[in-house]
Parts: C-alpha cells; structure tokens; sequence
C-alpha cells in the first residue's frame, strides 16, 4: 500500500535519510525504530508530506499514486498522522477536538452530522476518553491529551496511520491499550498502521513488521523474529542487548 | 480717508527709518504679556519674528530692515519670504536661528513655549506677545513700536484701527440683535472644527456683527458635531478651509434644510489670512465679514 | 461557560436597544427627536460604528485564530499605520477639496493601508510560507514606521493639526455628504463580504489552532488560509480606519469577551464578535456624543474602557490558572 523507493532528505547539509527504501501492504502494524537521530521522525513526517519537497529525492506512493499528487484534502481522507508536540492555542474541549477529526468529510459551512458525532464518540471511547469530552483541552494532563489526540486520528477513519511516538506519555495500561487498538484495526479494517517507538519491547509485542534505522539509513527490517537480535540492535544502539522470549506470546523482547 | 493715511505714513517714514538709529547707551525696557521685563541695550536690529502676524505689524511698521528671520507660514507681505525661514515654535531650526545672531526673538502664546528658555540660555532677549484679542493686537504694535524706535508710527497705526472699528461698530450697533446674521465659521471639515467666541475668530464674528452658533462651546476651537449646526439653522456659512466647498456642504445629509444652504449664502475661498491671523490687517477681514453678513 | 442559544436571545432585543440608544444620543438633545435633518446625521453615524466594531471585532479574532496567538488584534498588520498616514497625508495636502474632496481623504487612506499590507506580506513571506513569528514582527516595523511618518506629518501641520489627532485617536464624526455615501456602502460590502467569508472558513480556523502541522494533515492549506485571512483582515482595518480613524482596543478585548461567554469555537466565535463589536461601539459612541458638546473622540472612550475591563481579563485569566 505504501511504497517507498530511495528515499533520500536533507536538512541543509545534513544528510537525515539515506536511500530508504520499504514496501508495506495494508492491514498490517509497522514499527519504526532507531535511536535518536536515526531519522525516524523525519520519515515520518515524508509519509505525511509535509516536508518541502526541496530537501528530498526518491518517490514515495501509496496505492500505487505519487504522494506528491494528492491534495492536502485529499490525503486527509487516506492518512491520518499524530505528531509529537501538540500545542493548543485555544482551549476547545476535548470532544471537540476530535470532532475536527471529521473535518475532512466536511464542506465548509456544513455541520457535523449524526453520523460524524457517532464516529467521533466511538472513537473517545476506542481509546478510553471519553470521560474527559467536556474538560478543555489545556487542562488535561499529558497523557490525557495524547489519548484525545489519537481519538481524533481515529476519528478521521483512514487507511493509513502514523503515529510518531504516541506511547509516550502513557501509562502501561494505555500503551497496551492504544497498541490493541492499532493492532485490531489493522485485522479488522485493514489499516496499515505505521508507528515510531522507543520501547523496543512494546515493538516486539505488537508490530507485525519492523523497520530499524540508524543515521538515516534502513540497516534492517522484516518480522520482529528477523530484526530484535543482539547482532542488529547492539552496532545501532551501541549497546550489549539480550533477547529473551515473552513468556505468553512468545514474542522477542529486549533487555539490555 | 486712505489718502491721509498715505500722507501719513510717508511722513512718518521718514522719522522711522530703514536703518537703525546711531546712538549711545539707550536702555529700552519693556513688560511683555507674559509679565516678563525685557532690557535692551540699544535698539535690536538682528529680529527674529516667530508668528506671522508679528512679521506683518514689523513690515507694517516700516521696520523690515531689523528683520533677519521669519518662520515658514510668514506670507506677508509677499516679500518677507525672502528673509531667512527658521522653521516655526513648534518645529524650531534653531541652528539657523543661532547663526543669524540674533539680538531679539518675538514669539506668541499665553503660556512659556520651550523655546523661549532655549533663547534665554544663549541670553538672547525674548519678548512674547498673546494673540487673542484685538486688545492683544493694539498692544503689542504699540510695544514693538517702543522696541523698534518708531512709536508714533505704531500709534498712528492703532489710532487707524480704532477708526475702522469704530465705523464698524457703529454700522452693526445700528442693527437689534434680533437682526443680525447667525454665522457658522468652519474651520475644518474631518472632523468639523468649529471656533467658540473667546476665540479670535469667534471675535472678529462678533465684531462684524454676526452671532457665532457654535459661540458657547468651552473651549476656543473645538470639533463639534454637525447635528449642532443643524439644530442652529445658521443664515451664513463661512468656510475657512480648503477642505470643502460650497457644493460639498450643501450635500451634507441632514444639512438641506438649514438656511444658509437653501439660500445659497455659503462663502469659500476667502483671504483666510486676514480673517484668522490676529495682525495688523484684521480690520480688512472685518470689512470682508461685515461685508458678507450684511450683504444686500 | 458556554450557553449557545441562550445568548442570541438576549443579544437580539440587546441589539435593538443599543441601535435606538445611538440614533437617540447626541447634544441636539437625547431622544429619536422629531427632526429629521438630526435623525440623517446620526443614522449614517450608527451605522458606521456598527461596521466599524463589526468590522475591527471580526478582524481581531480571525487573526487571532490565523496567528494563534489570542493578543494579536488588527493593528498588527501595519495596515492601520498605513491607512492613518494616507488620511493625514490627504488632509495635509488639502487633497478633499472639490467634489471628490469628500472621497479624497477616506481613498488615500485606504490606498495607504493596502501598501502596508503589501509591505508586510513581502517582508514576513518565509519561501512559500507565512510564518505567524515574521508576519507580526513585520507588522510592527511597518507600523513603527508610518507612525514616524505620520509624526513628521504632525510636525509640518500647522493648522491642521488638530483635525490630524482626531483621525489618529478615531472618531465616528465623519460628515456624510450625498457622494461619500457612497464610501459607507463601500465600506459595508467589504466588512460584510470579509466577514462571511472568515465565517465560512470558521471550521478551518479552527484547525488551525492545532498547530500548523496538524492542520494540514486534515487537510487543509494552510499557507493559502493564512494568507486569505491576512488579506480579508487587512481590507477590513483598511476600510474602517479610512472612515473612522484608528479606534484601539476594540479588536483585541472584544474576541476576548466573546470566547469568554461562547468558546473558542470559530462558527460560533466570529458572529458573537460581531455582534458585540457593533453594539459595544455604538454605545461608546452615545456616550461619547452625549458627555460634552464637543466631539470627543470614541478611540478615547474604547480606551479609557478598554484598560479596566482588560484588567479585568487578566484577573479572570490569572485565577483560573491559565
């Protein structure tokens, strides 16, 4: 569904991708790792695009159209993002900040419909915030936000979602939950999910595919099996790693 | 009556000459209208004049030989622009002041202006004379007639004033009050700028013979609001700006009924000069709103 | 606090009163006076101020959104310095003389303002984007620097200085002649035209308070709006400060109050702004015609009640800890 060939991009004269290239079939969680710098975050965001064009080379399509071809309206309608940093200048309630969600299904001065509301509902309820739907949203805690943030995402009910680095406010029980979600989203309405992670383990328990980079380059990706091994992790992350088996899933898990 | 002024004038020019007067050690004091005591040496012959109405009584007075600077608005006689201009009171050059070396400033206002402790500092004598009276006029040509050596032409001069004031006062007193004209004097159109009567044009209505409608507003200019003017029904309109004309005015919504519209009687284009500057001519800006007042 | 409908309710028959207040108030005596030539003085004069707030209130909190920043207000964007310049400029020329007198002043003005805008948009245009950082940094170099001008200006009036302060401190004392009629309407079509147009974007402004980024990834254009909001904004100021002088503080405090009472919601936002500007003007303006015989100029009186009701703002802001 989503195809990338040599993906290069520079920030002036730095160098952040390097000729990445991937292909990811729909229905399906990715994982994105890397440490800090390896450039995940600027893939990301080529994903999204919203990069300036200027910086990149390679292409980039999803469903076989060019993603420099879309409209931002009409990419809204097929992928929906959350970004790291989320600043509100306003205080909207929280609710309505996953209404805005819909907003791509809408014409300008049409209301949201019954329908829109349902979605939007369903979404809070997804990702367990529903209680917070009147609060404003400058007054919720971190990890409170985030979960209203990916309620909107939700709510914008595309085919494709990135989430830079959306467990990293959560606590255990809403990280696991939130990965559920993306999980049975993925089985249920074929949603390619692809997901920027730090926790490596939280990768190994929930994605179905991983791509690891480092410096910008692709050093490895393929099933959780194939990349969580002492011989990929320990040059990327410098450091000595151990895998251990999960003792439920029989996932790889990571410990250093 | 203009031919004995003449025939005045040309006798008193030759007793106040062009030239300043050599002589010895004359000590002139006078009290300026601001209570200041003022000493000169000998008579100034390096004047700075700051007002134009000032620079009009010097040339009036014949004394245009001991006038080195002027301000930029001195438009009278047409002449006097090729003194040196030194800016004005309120964007002063005062390098180009300084250098003309002067011996004496005249400056107006019925307060201090800054530049008035400036001149002191560099103990250049500075005599200020207010401008808001006829009274004010009368006075101050007879001062400066004492600082320039020729106070027979100043009195010769006021004593012309008193005349045409008389004649005029005579031809109005000889009207009820109930007759004279109600006059709006524009002086200003965004916003509508009027004058009240304890201004010199509010004055010089007065004096002509006209009753000011927007007289009692307290200040002496003020902006007032046209439905003011409406309510008032003003028989004559005089417009003391460039900023609208007569056909202009007699468009102004609200304005169609007022009398001075419907009759026509909306006078622009006047020598606004003579009518609002308080110097030496004013008698001719009465004659003109005398004239227009009482228009056949 | 948000009571939706409950508000128009009261701002309906609210509406009506204070239109009656201004058409009653003025120093030919307090009352819808029996005379028309009164009456057709102060109806136009109603009117302006109703534009006028509408105007200034719907500008502040559109670039409020545009900006994300809830203290930006219309006279960031340098265009009321440019207009204020080109009124006094037209005054010191003595350009309003003759028939096209009465449309010289507010023309120049407005022509003055659409440079500034001009001026600011070269200056704060970042490649392809407007970044909300340089565009009130530009905003304030533009202003500062008509404002010089326009002190130069001062310096050379002379006689016409007076009626120089009043159009810089705002004044709803235009005089109407049948011609400049004409601007009136003019500046009717561009509020209400602007207006509606910022008030069909309101979901997206909306979005914009997310964040940029954000934003787009909804799927908007973000460059693109914020340019239009820009431009809707500045022709608003345009047109206002070109009738009416530069009257402060009502497009920063009035969007305050109307998120205070309906929330930051756009939709809802924009119309309340409106409404409240127009009658909140209105009655500053009665009360200024009604005060003193002379024409005290409303920027004086938005001011001098601007000061203690932001204040007041700022209390509530600080209490609830935000």
């Amino acid at each position: 569904m989503i195809e990338v060939k040599d993906l290069s991009y520079q920030y002036g004269q730095l160098k952040a991708l390097d000729g990445v290239s991937f292909s990811l079939p729909k229905g399906k969680v990715v994982g994105l790792l890397g440490p800090n710098g390896s450039g995940k975050s600027t893939l990301c965001l080529c994903l999204a695009g919203m990069l300036d064009k200027k910086g990149s080379s390679g292409e980039i399509t999803i469903s076989g159209q060019g993603l420099g071809s879309f409209a931002p309206e009409e990419l809204a309608l097929k992928m929906a993002v959350v970004f790291q940093d989320n600043l509100f200048s306003f205080d909207f309630t929280a609710y309505e900040i996953v209404l805005m969600g819909r907003s791509p299904y809408l014409r300008p001065l049409q209301p949201e419909g019954i329908e829109d509301h349902q979605i939007a509902e369903q979404a809070m309820h997804d990702c367990d915030c529903f209680e917070l739907k009147d609060r404003p949203i400058r007054s919720l805690s971190g990890g409170e936000r985030q979960r209203v943030v990916l309620a909107r995402a939700l709510a914008q009910t595309a085919s494709v979602l990135l989430l830079d680095e959306p467990t990293n406010h959560l606590d255990l029980k809403h990280q696991k939950q939130i990965l559920l979600l993306v999980q049975e989203l993925a089985v249920t309405k074929g949603v390619l999910s692809v997901v920027v992670l730090h926790d490596l383990n939280l990768a190994g328990q929930f994605c179905d595919h991983l791509l690891l980079l480092d410096q910008g380059r692709l050093v490895k990706q393929g099933t959780p099996e194939e990349v969580l091994t002492p011989e990929n992790l320990n040059p990327v992350y410098q450091i000595n790693v151990h895998k251990i088996l999960h003792p439920v899933t029989g996932r790889p898990q990571i410990i250093i | 009556m203009k031919l004995s002024l003449y025939f005045i004038s040309l006798l008193f020019l030759m007793g106040c000459s062009a030239q300043p007067r050599p002589q010895g050690h004359r000590i002139l004091t006078v009290t300026d209208d601001l209570g200041r005591t003022v000493s000169l040496n000998q008579a100034p012959s390096r004047i700075i004049s700051f007002a134009p109405s000032i620079t009009e009584m010097i040339y009036a007075l014949g004394s245009e030989g001991r006038l080195v600077g002027v301000t930029s608005w001195c438009n009278w006689p047409p002449h006097a622009g090729k003194k040196t201009a030194v800016g004005d009171m309120i964007s002063p050059n005062f390098e180009r002041m300084v250098s003309l070396k002067p011996d004496l400033a005249l400056m107006i206002g019925s307060r201090p202006s800054p530049l008035l402790k400036k001149f002191e500092a560099l103990d250049i004598p500075v005599v200020c004379f207010r401008d808001e009276t006829v009274a004010d006029i009368q006075r101050a040509l007879k001062v400066l007639g004492l600082l320039l050596e020729c106070p027979s032409r100043a009195d010769s001069l006021n004593r012309e004033i008193d005349l045409q004031l008389a004649a005029i006062k005579a031809a109005v007193d000889s009207v009820p009050l109930e007759k004279r004209p109600k006059v709006f004097a524009e002086l200003g159109s965004s916003p509508l700028f009027a004058a009240g009567d304890s201004s010199f044009i509010g004055q010089m209505i007065a004096l002509a013979g006209g009753i000011n409608v927007t007289g009692k507003i307290p200040s002496p200019y003020a902006a007032v609001n046209p439905e003011l003017v409406a309510k008032s029904d003003p028989e004559i309109i005089i417009v003391l700006h460039p900023q609208a004309g007569k056909k202009e005015i007699g468009q102004r919504l609200g304005w169609q009924n007022i009398s001075a519209v419907r009759n026509g009687r909306i006078y622009s284009g006047l020598d606004r000069d003579v009518i609002l500057r308080p110097g030496p001519r004013f008698t001719e800006g009465l004659k003109i709103l005398h004239g227009i007042f009482y228009a056949p | 606090m948000r009571r939706d409908i409950k508000v128009w309710y009261y701002l309906a028959p609210a509406s009506l009163l204070t239109i009656l207040l201004g058409l009653a108030s003025g120093p030919a005596g307090f009352g819808l006076l029996n005379d028309p030539q009164v009456m057709a003085i102060r109806l136009p004069r109603v009117l302006l101020g109703m534009l006028a707030g509408a105007g200034l209130a719907s500008s502040g909190a559109a670039l409020q959104a545009a900006l994300g920043n809830p203290l930006a207000e219309p006279y960031l964007l340098g265009v009321s310095g440019g207009a204020a310049f080109g009124a006094a400029l037209a005054l010191l020329l003595g350009l309003s003389a003759g028939v096209s007198g009465a449309l010289g002043l507010p023309l120049f003005s407005l022509a003055f303002g659409l440079l500034a805008l001009y001026v600011v948009y070269s200056l704060s245009k970042v490649g392809s984007r407007l970044p909300a950082e340089t565009v009130i940094l530009s905003g304030i170099i533009v202003n500062a620097f008509f404002s010089a001008l326009i002190m130069l200006l001062l310096a050379l009036a002379g006689r016409q200085l007076q009626e120089m302060i009043y159009l810089l401190m705002g004044n709803l004392g235009m005089i109407f002649g049948a011609q400049s009629l004409y601007l009136l309407w003019g500046c009717a079509a561009i509020i209400v035209l602007c207006t509606g147009y910022l008030w069909s974007q309101g979901r997206n402004l909306d979005l914009l308070s997310l964040g940029e980024l954000p934003a787009q990834s909804l799927g908007l254009k973000v460059e693109k709006l914020k340019l239009r909001i820009l431009v809707a904004s500045a022709l608003m100021v345009a047109a206002v400060v070109s009738l009416a002088g530069v009257i402060g503080f009502v497009g920063l405090v009035v969007p305050h109050l109307a998120r205070m009472i309906a929330g930051p919601k756009n939709s809802r936002l924009l119309p309340l702004s409106v409404v409240l500007g127009a009658n909140l003007l209105v009655l500053a303006d009665a009360l200024a015609r009604t005060i003193a015989p002379q024409e005290i100029p409303v920027g004086v009186i938005t001011s001098l009640l601007g000061v203690p009701f932001f204040i007041y703002l700022l209390r509530r802001k600080k209490r609830s800890g935000l």
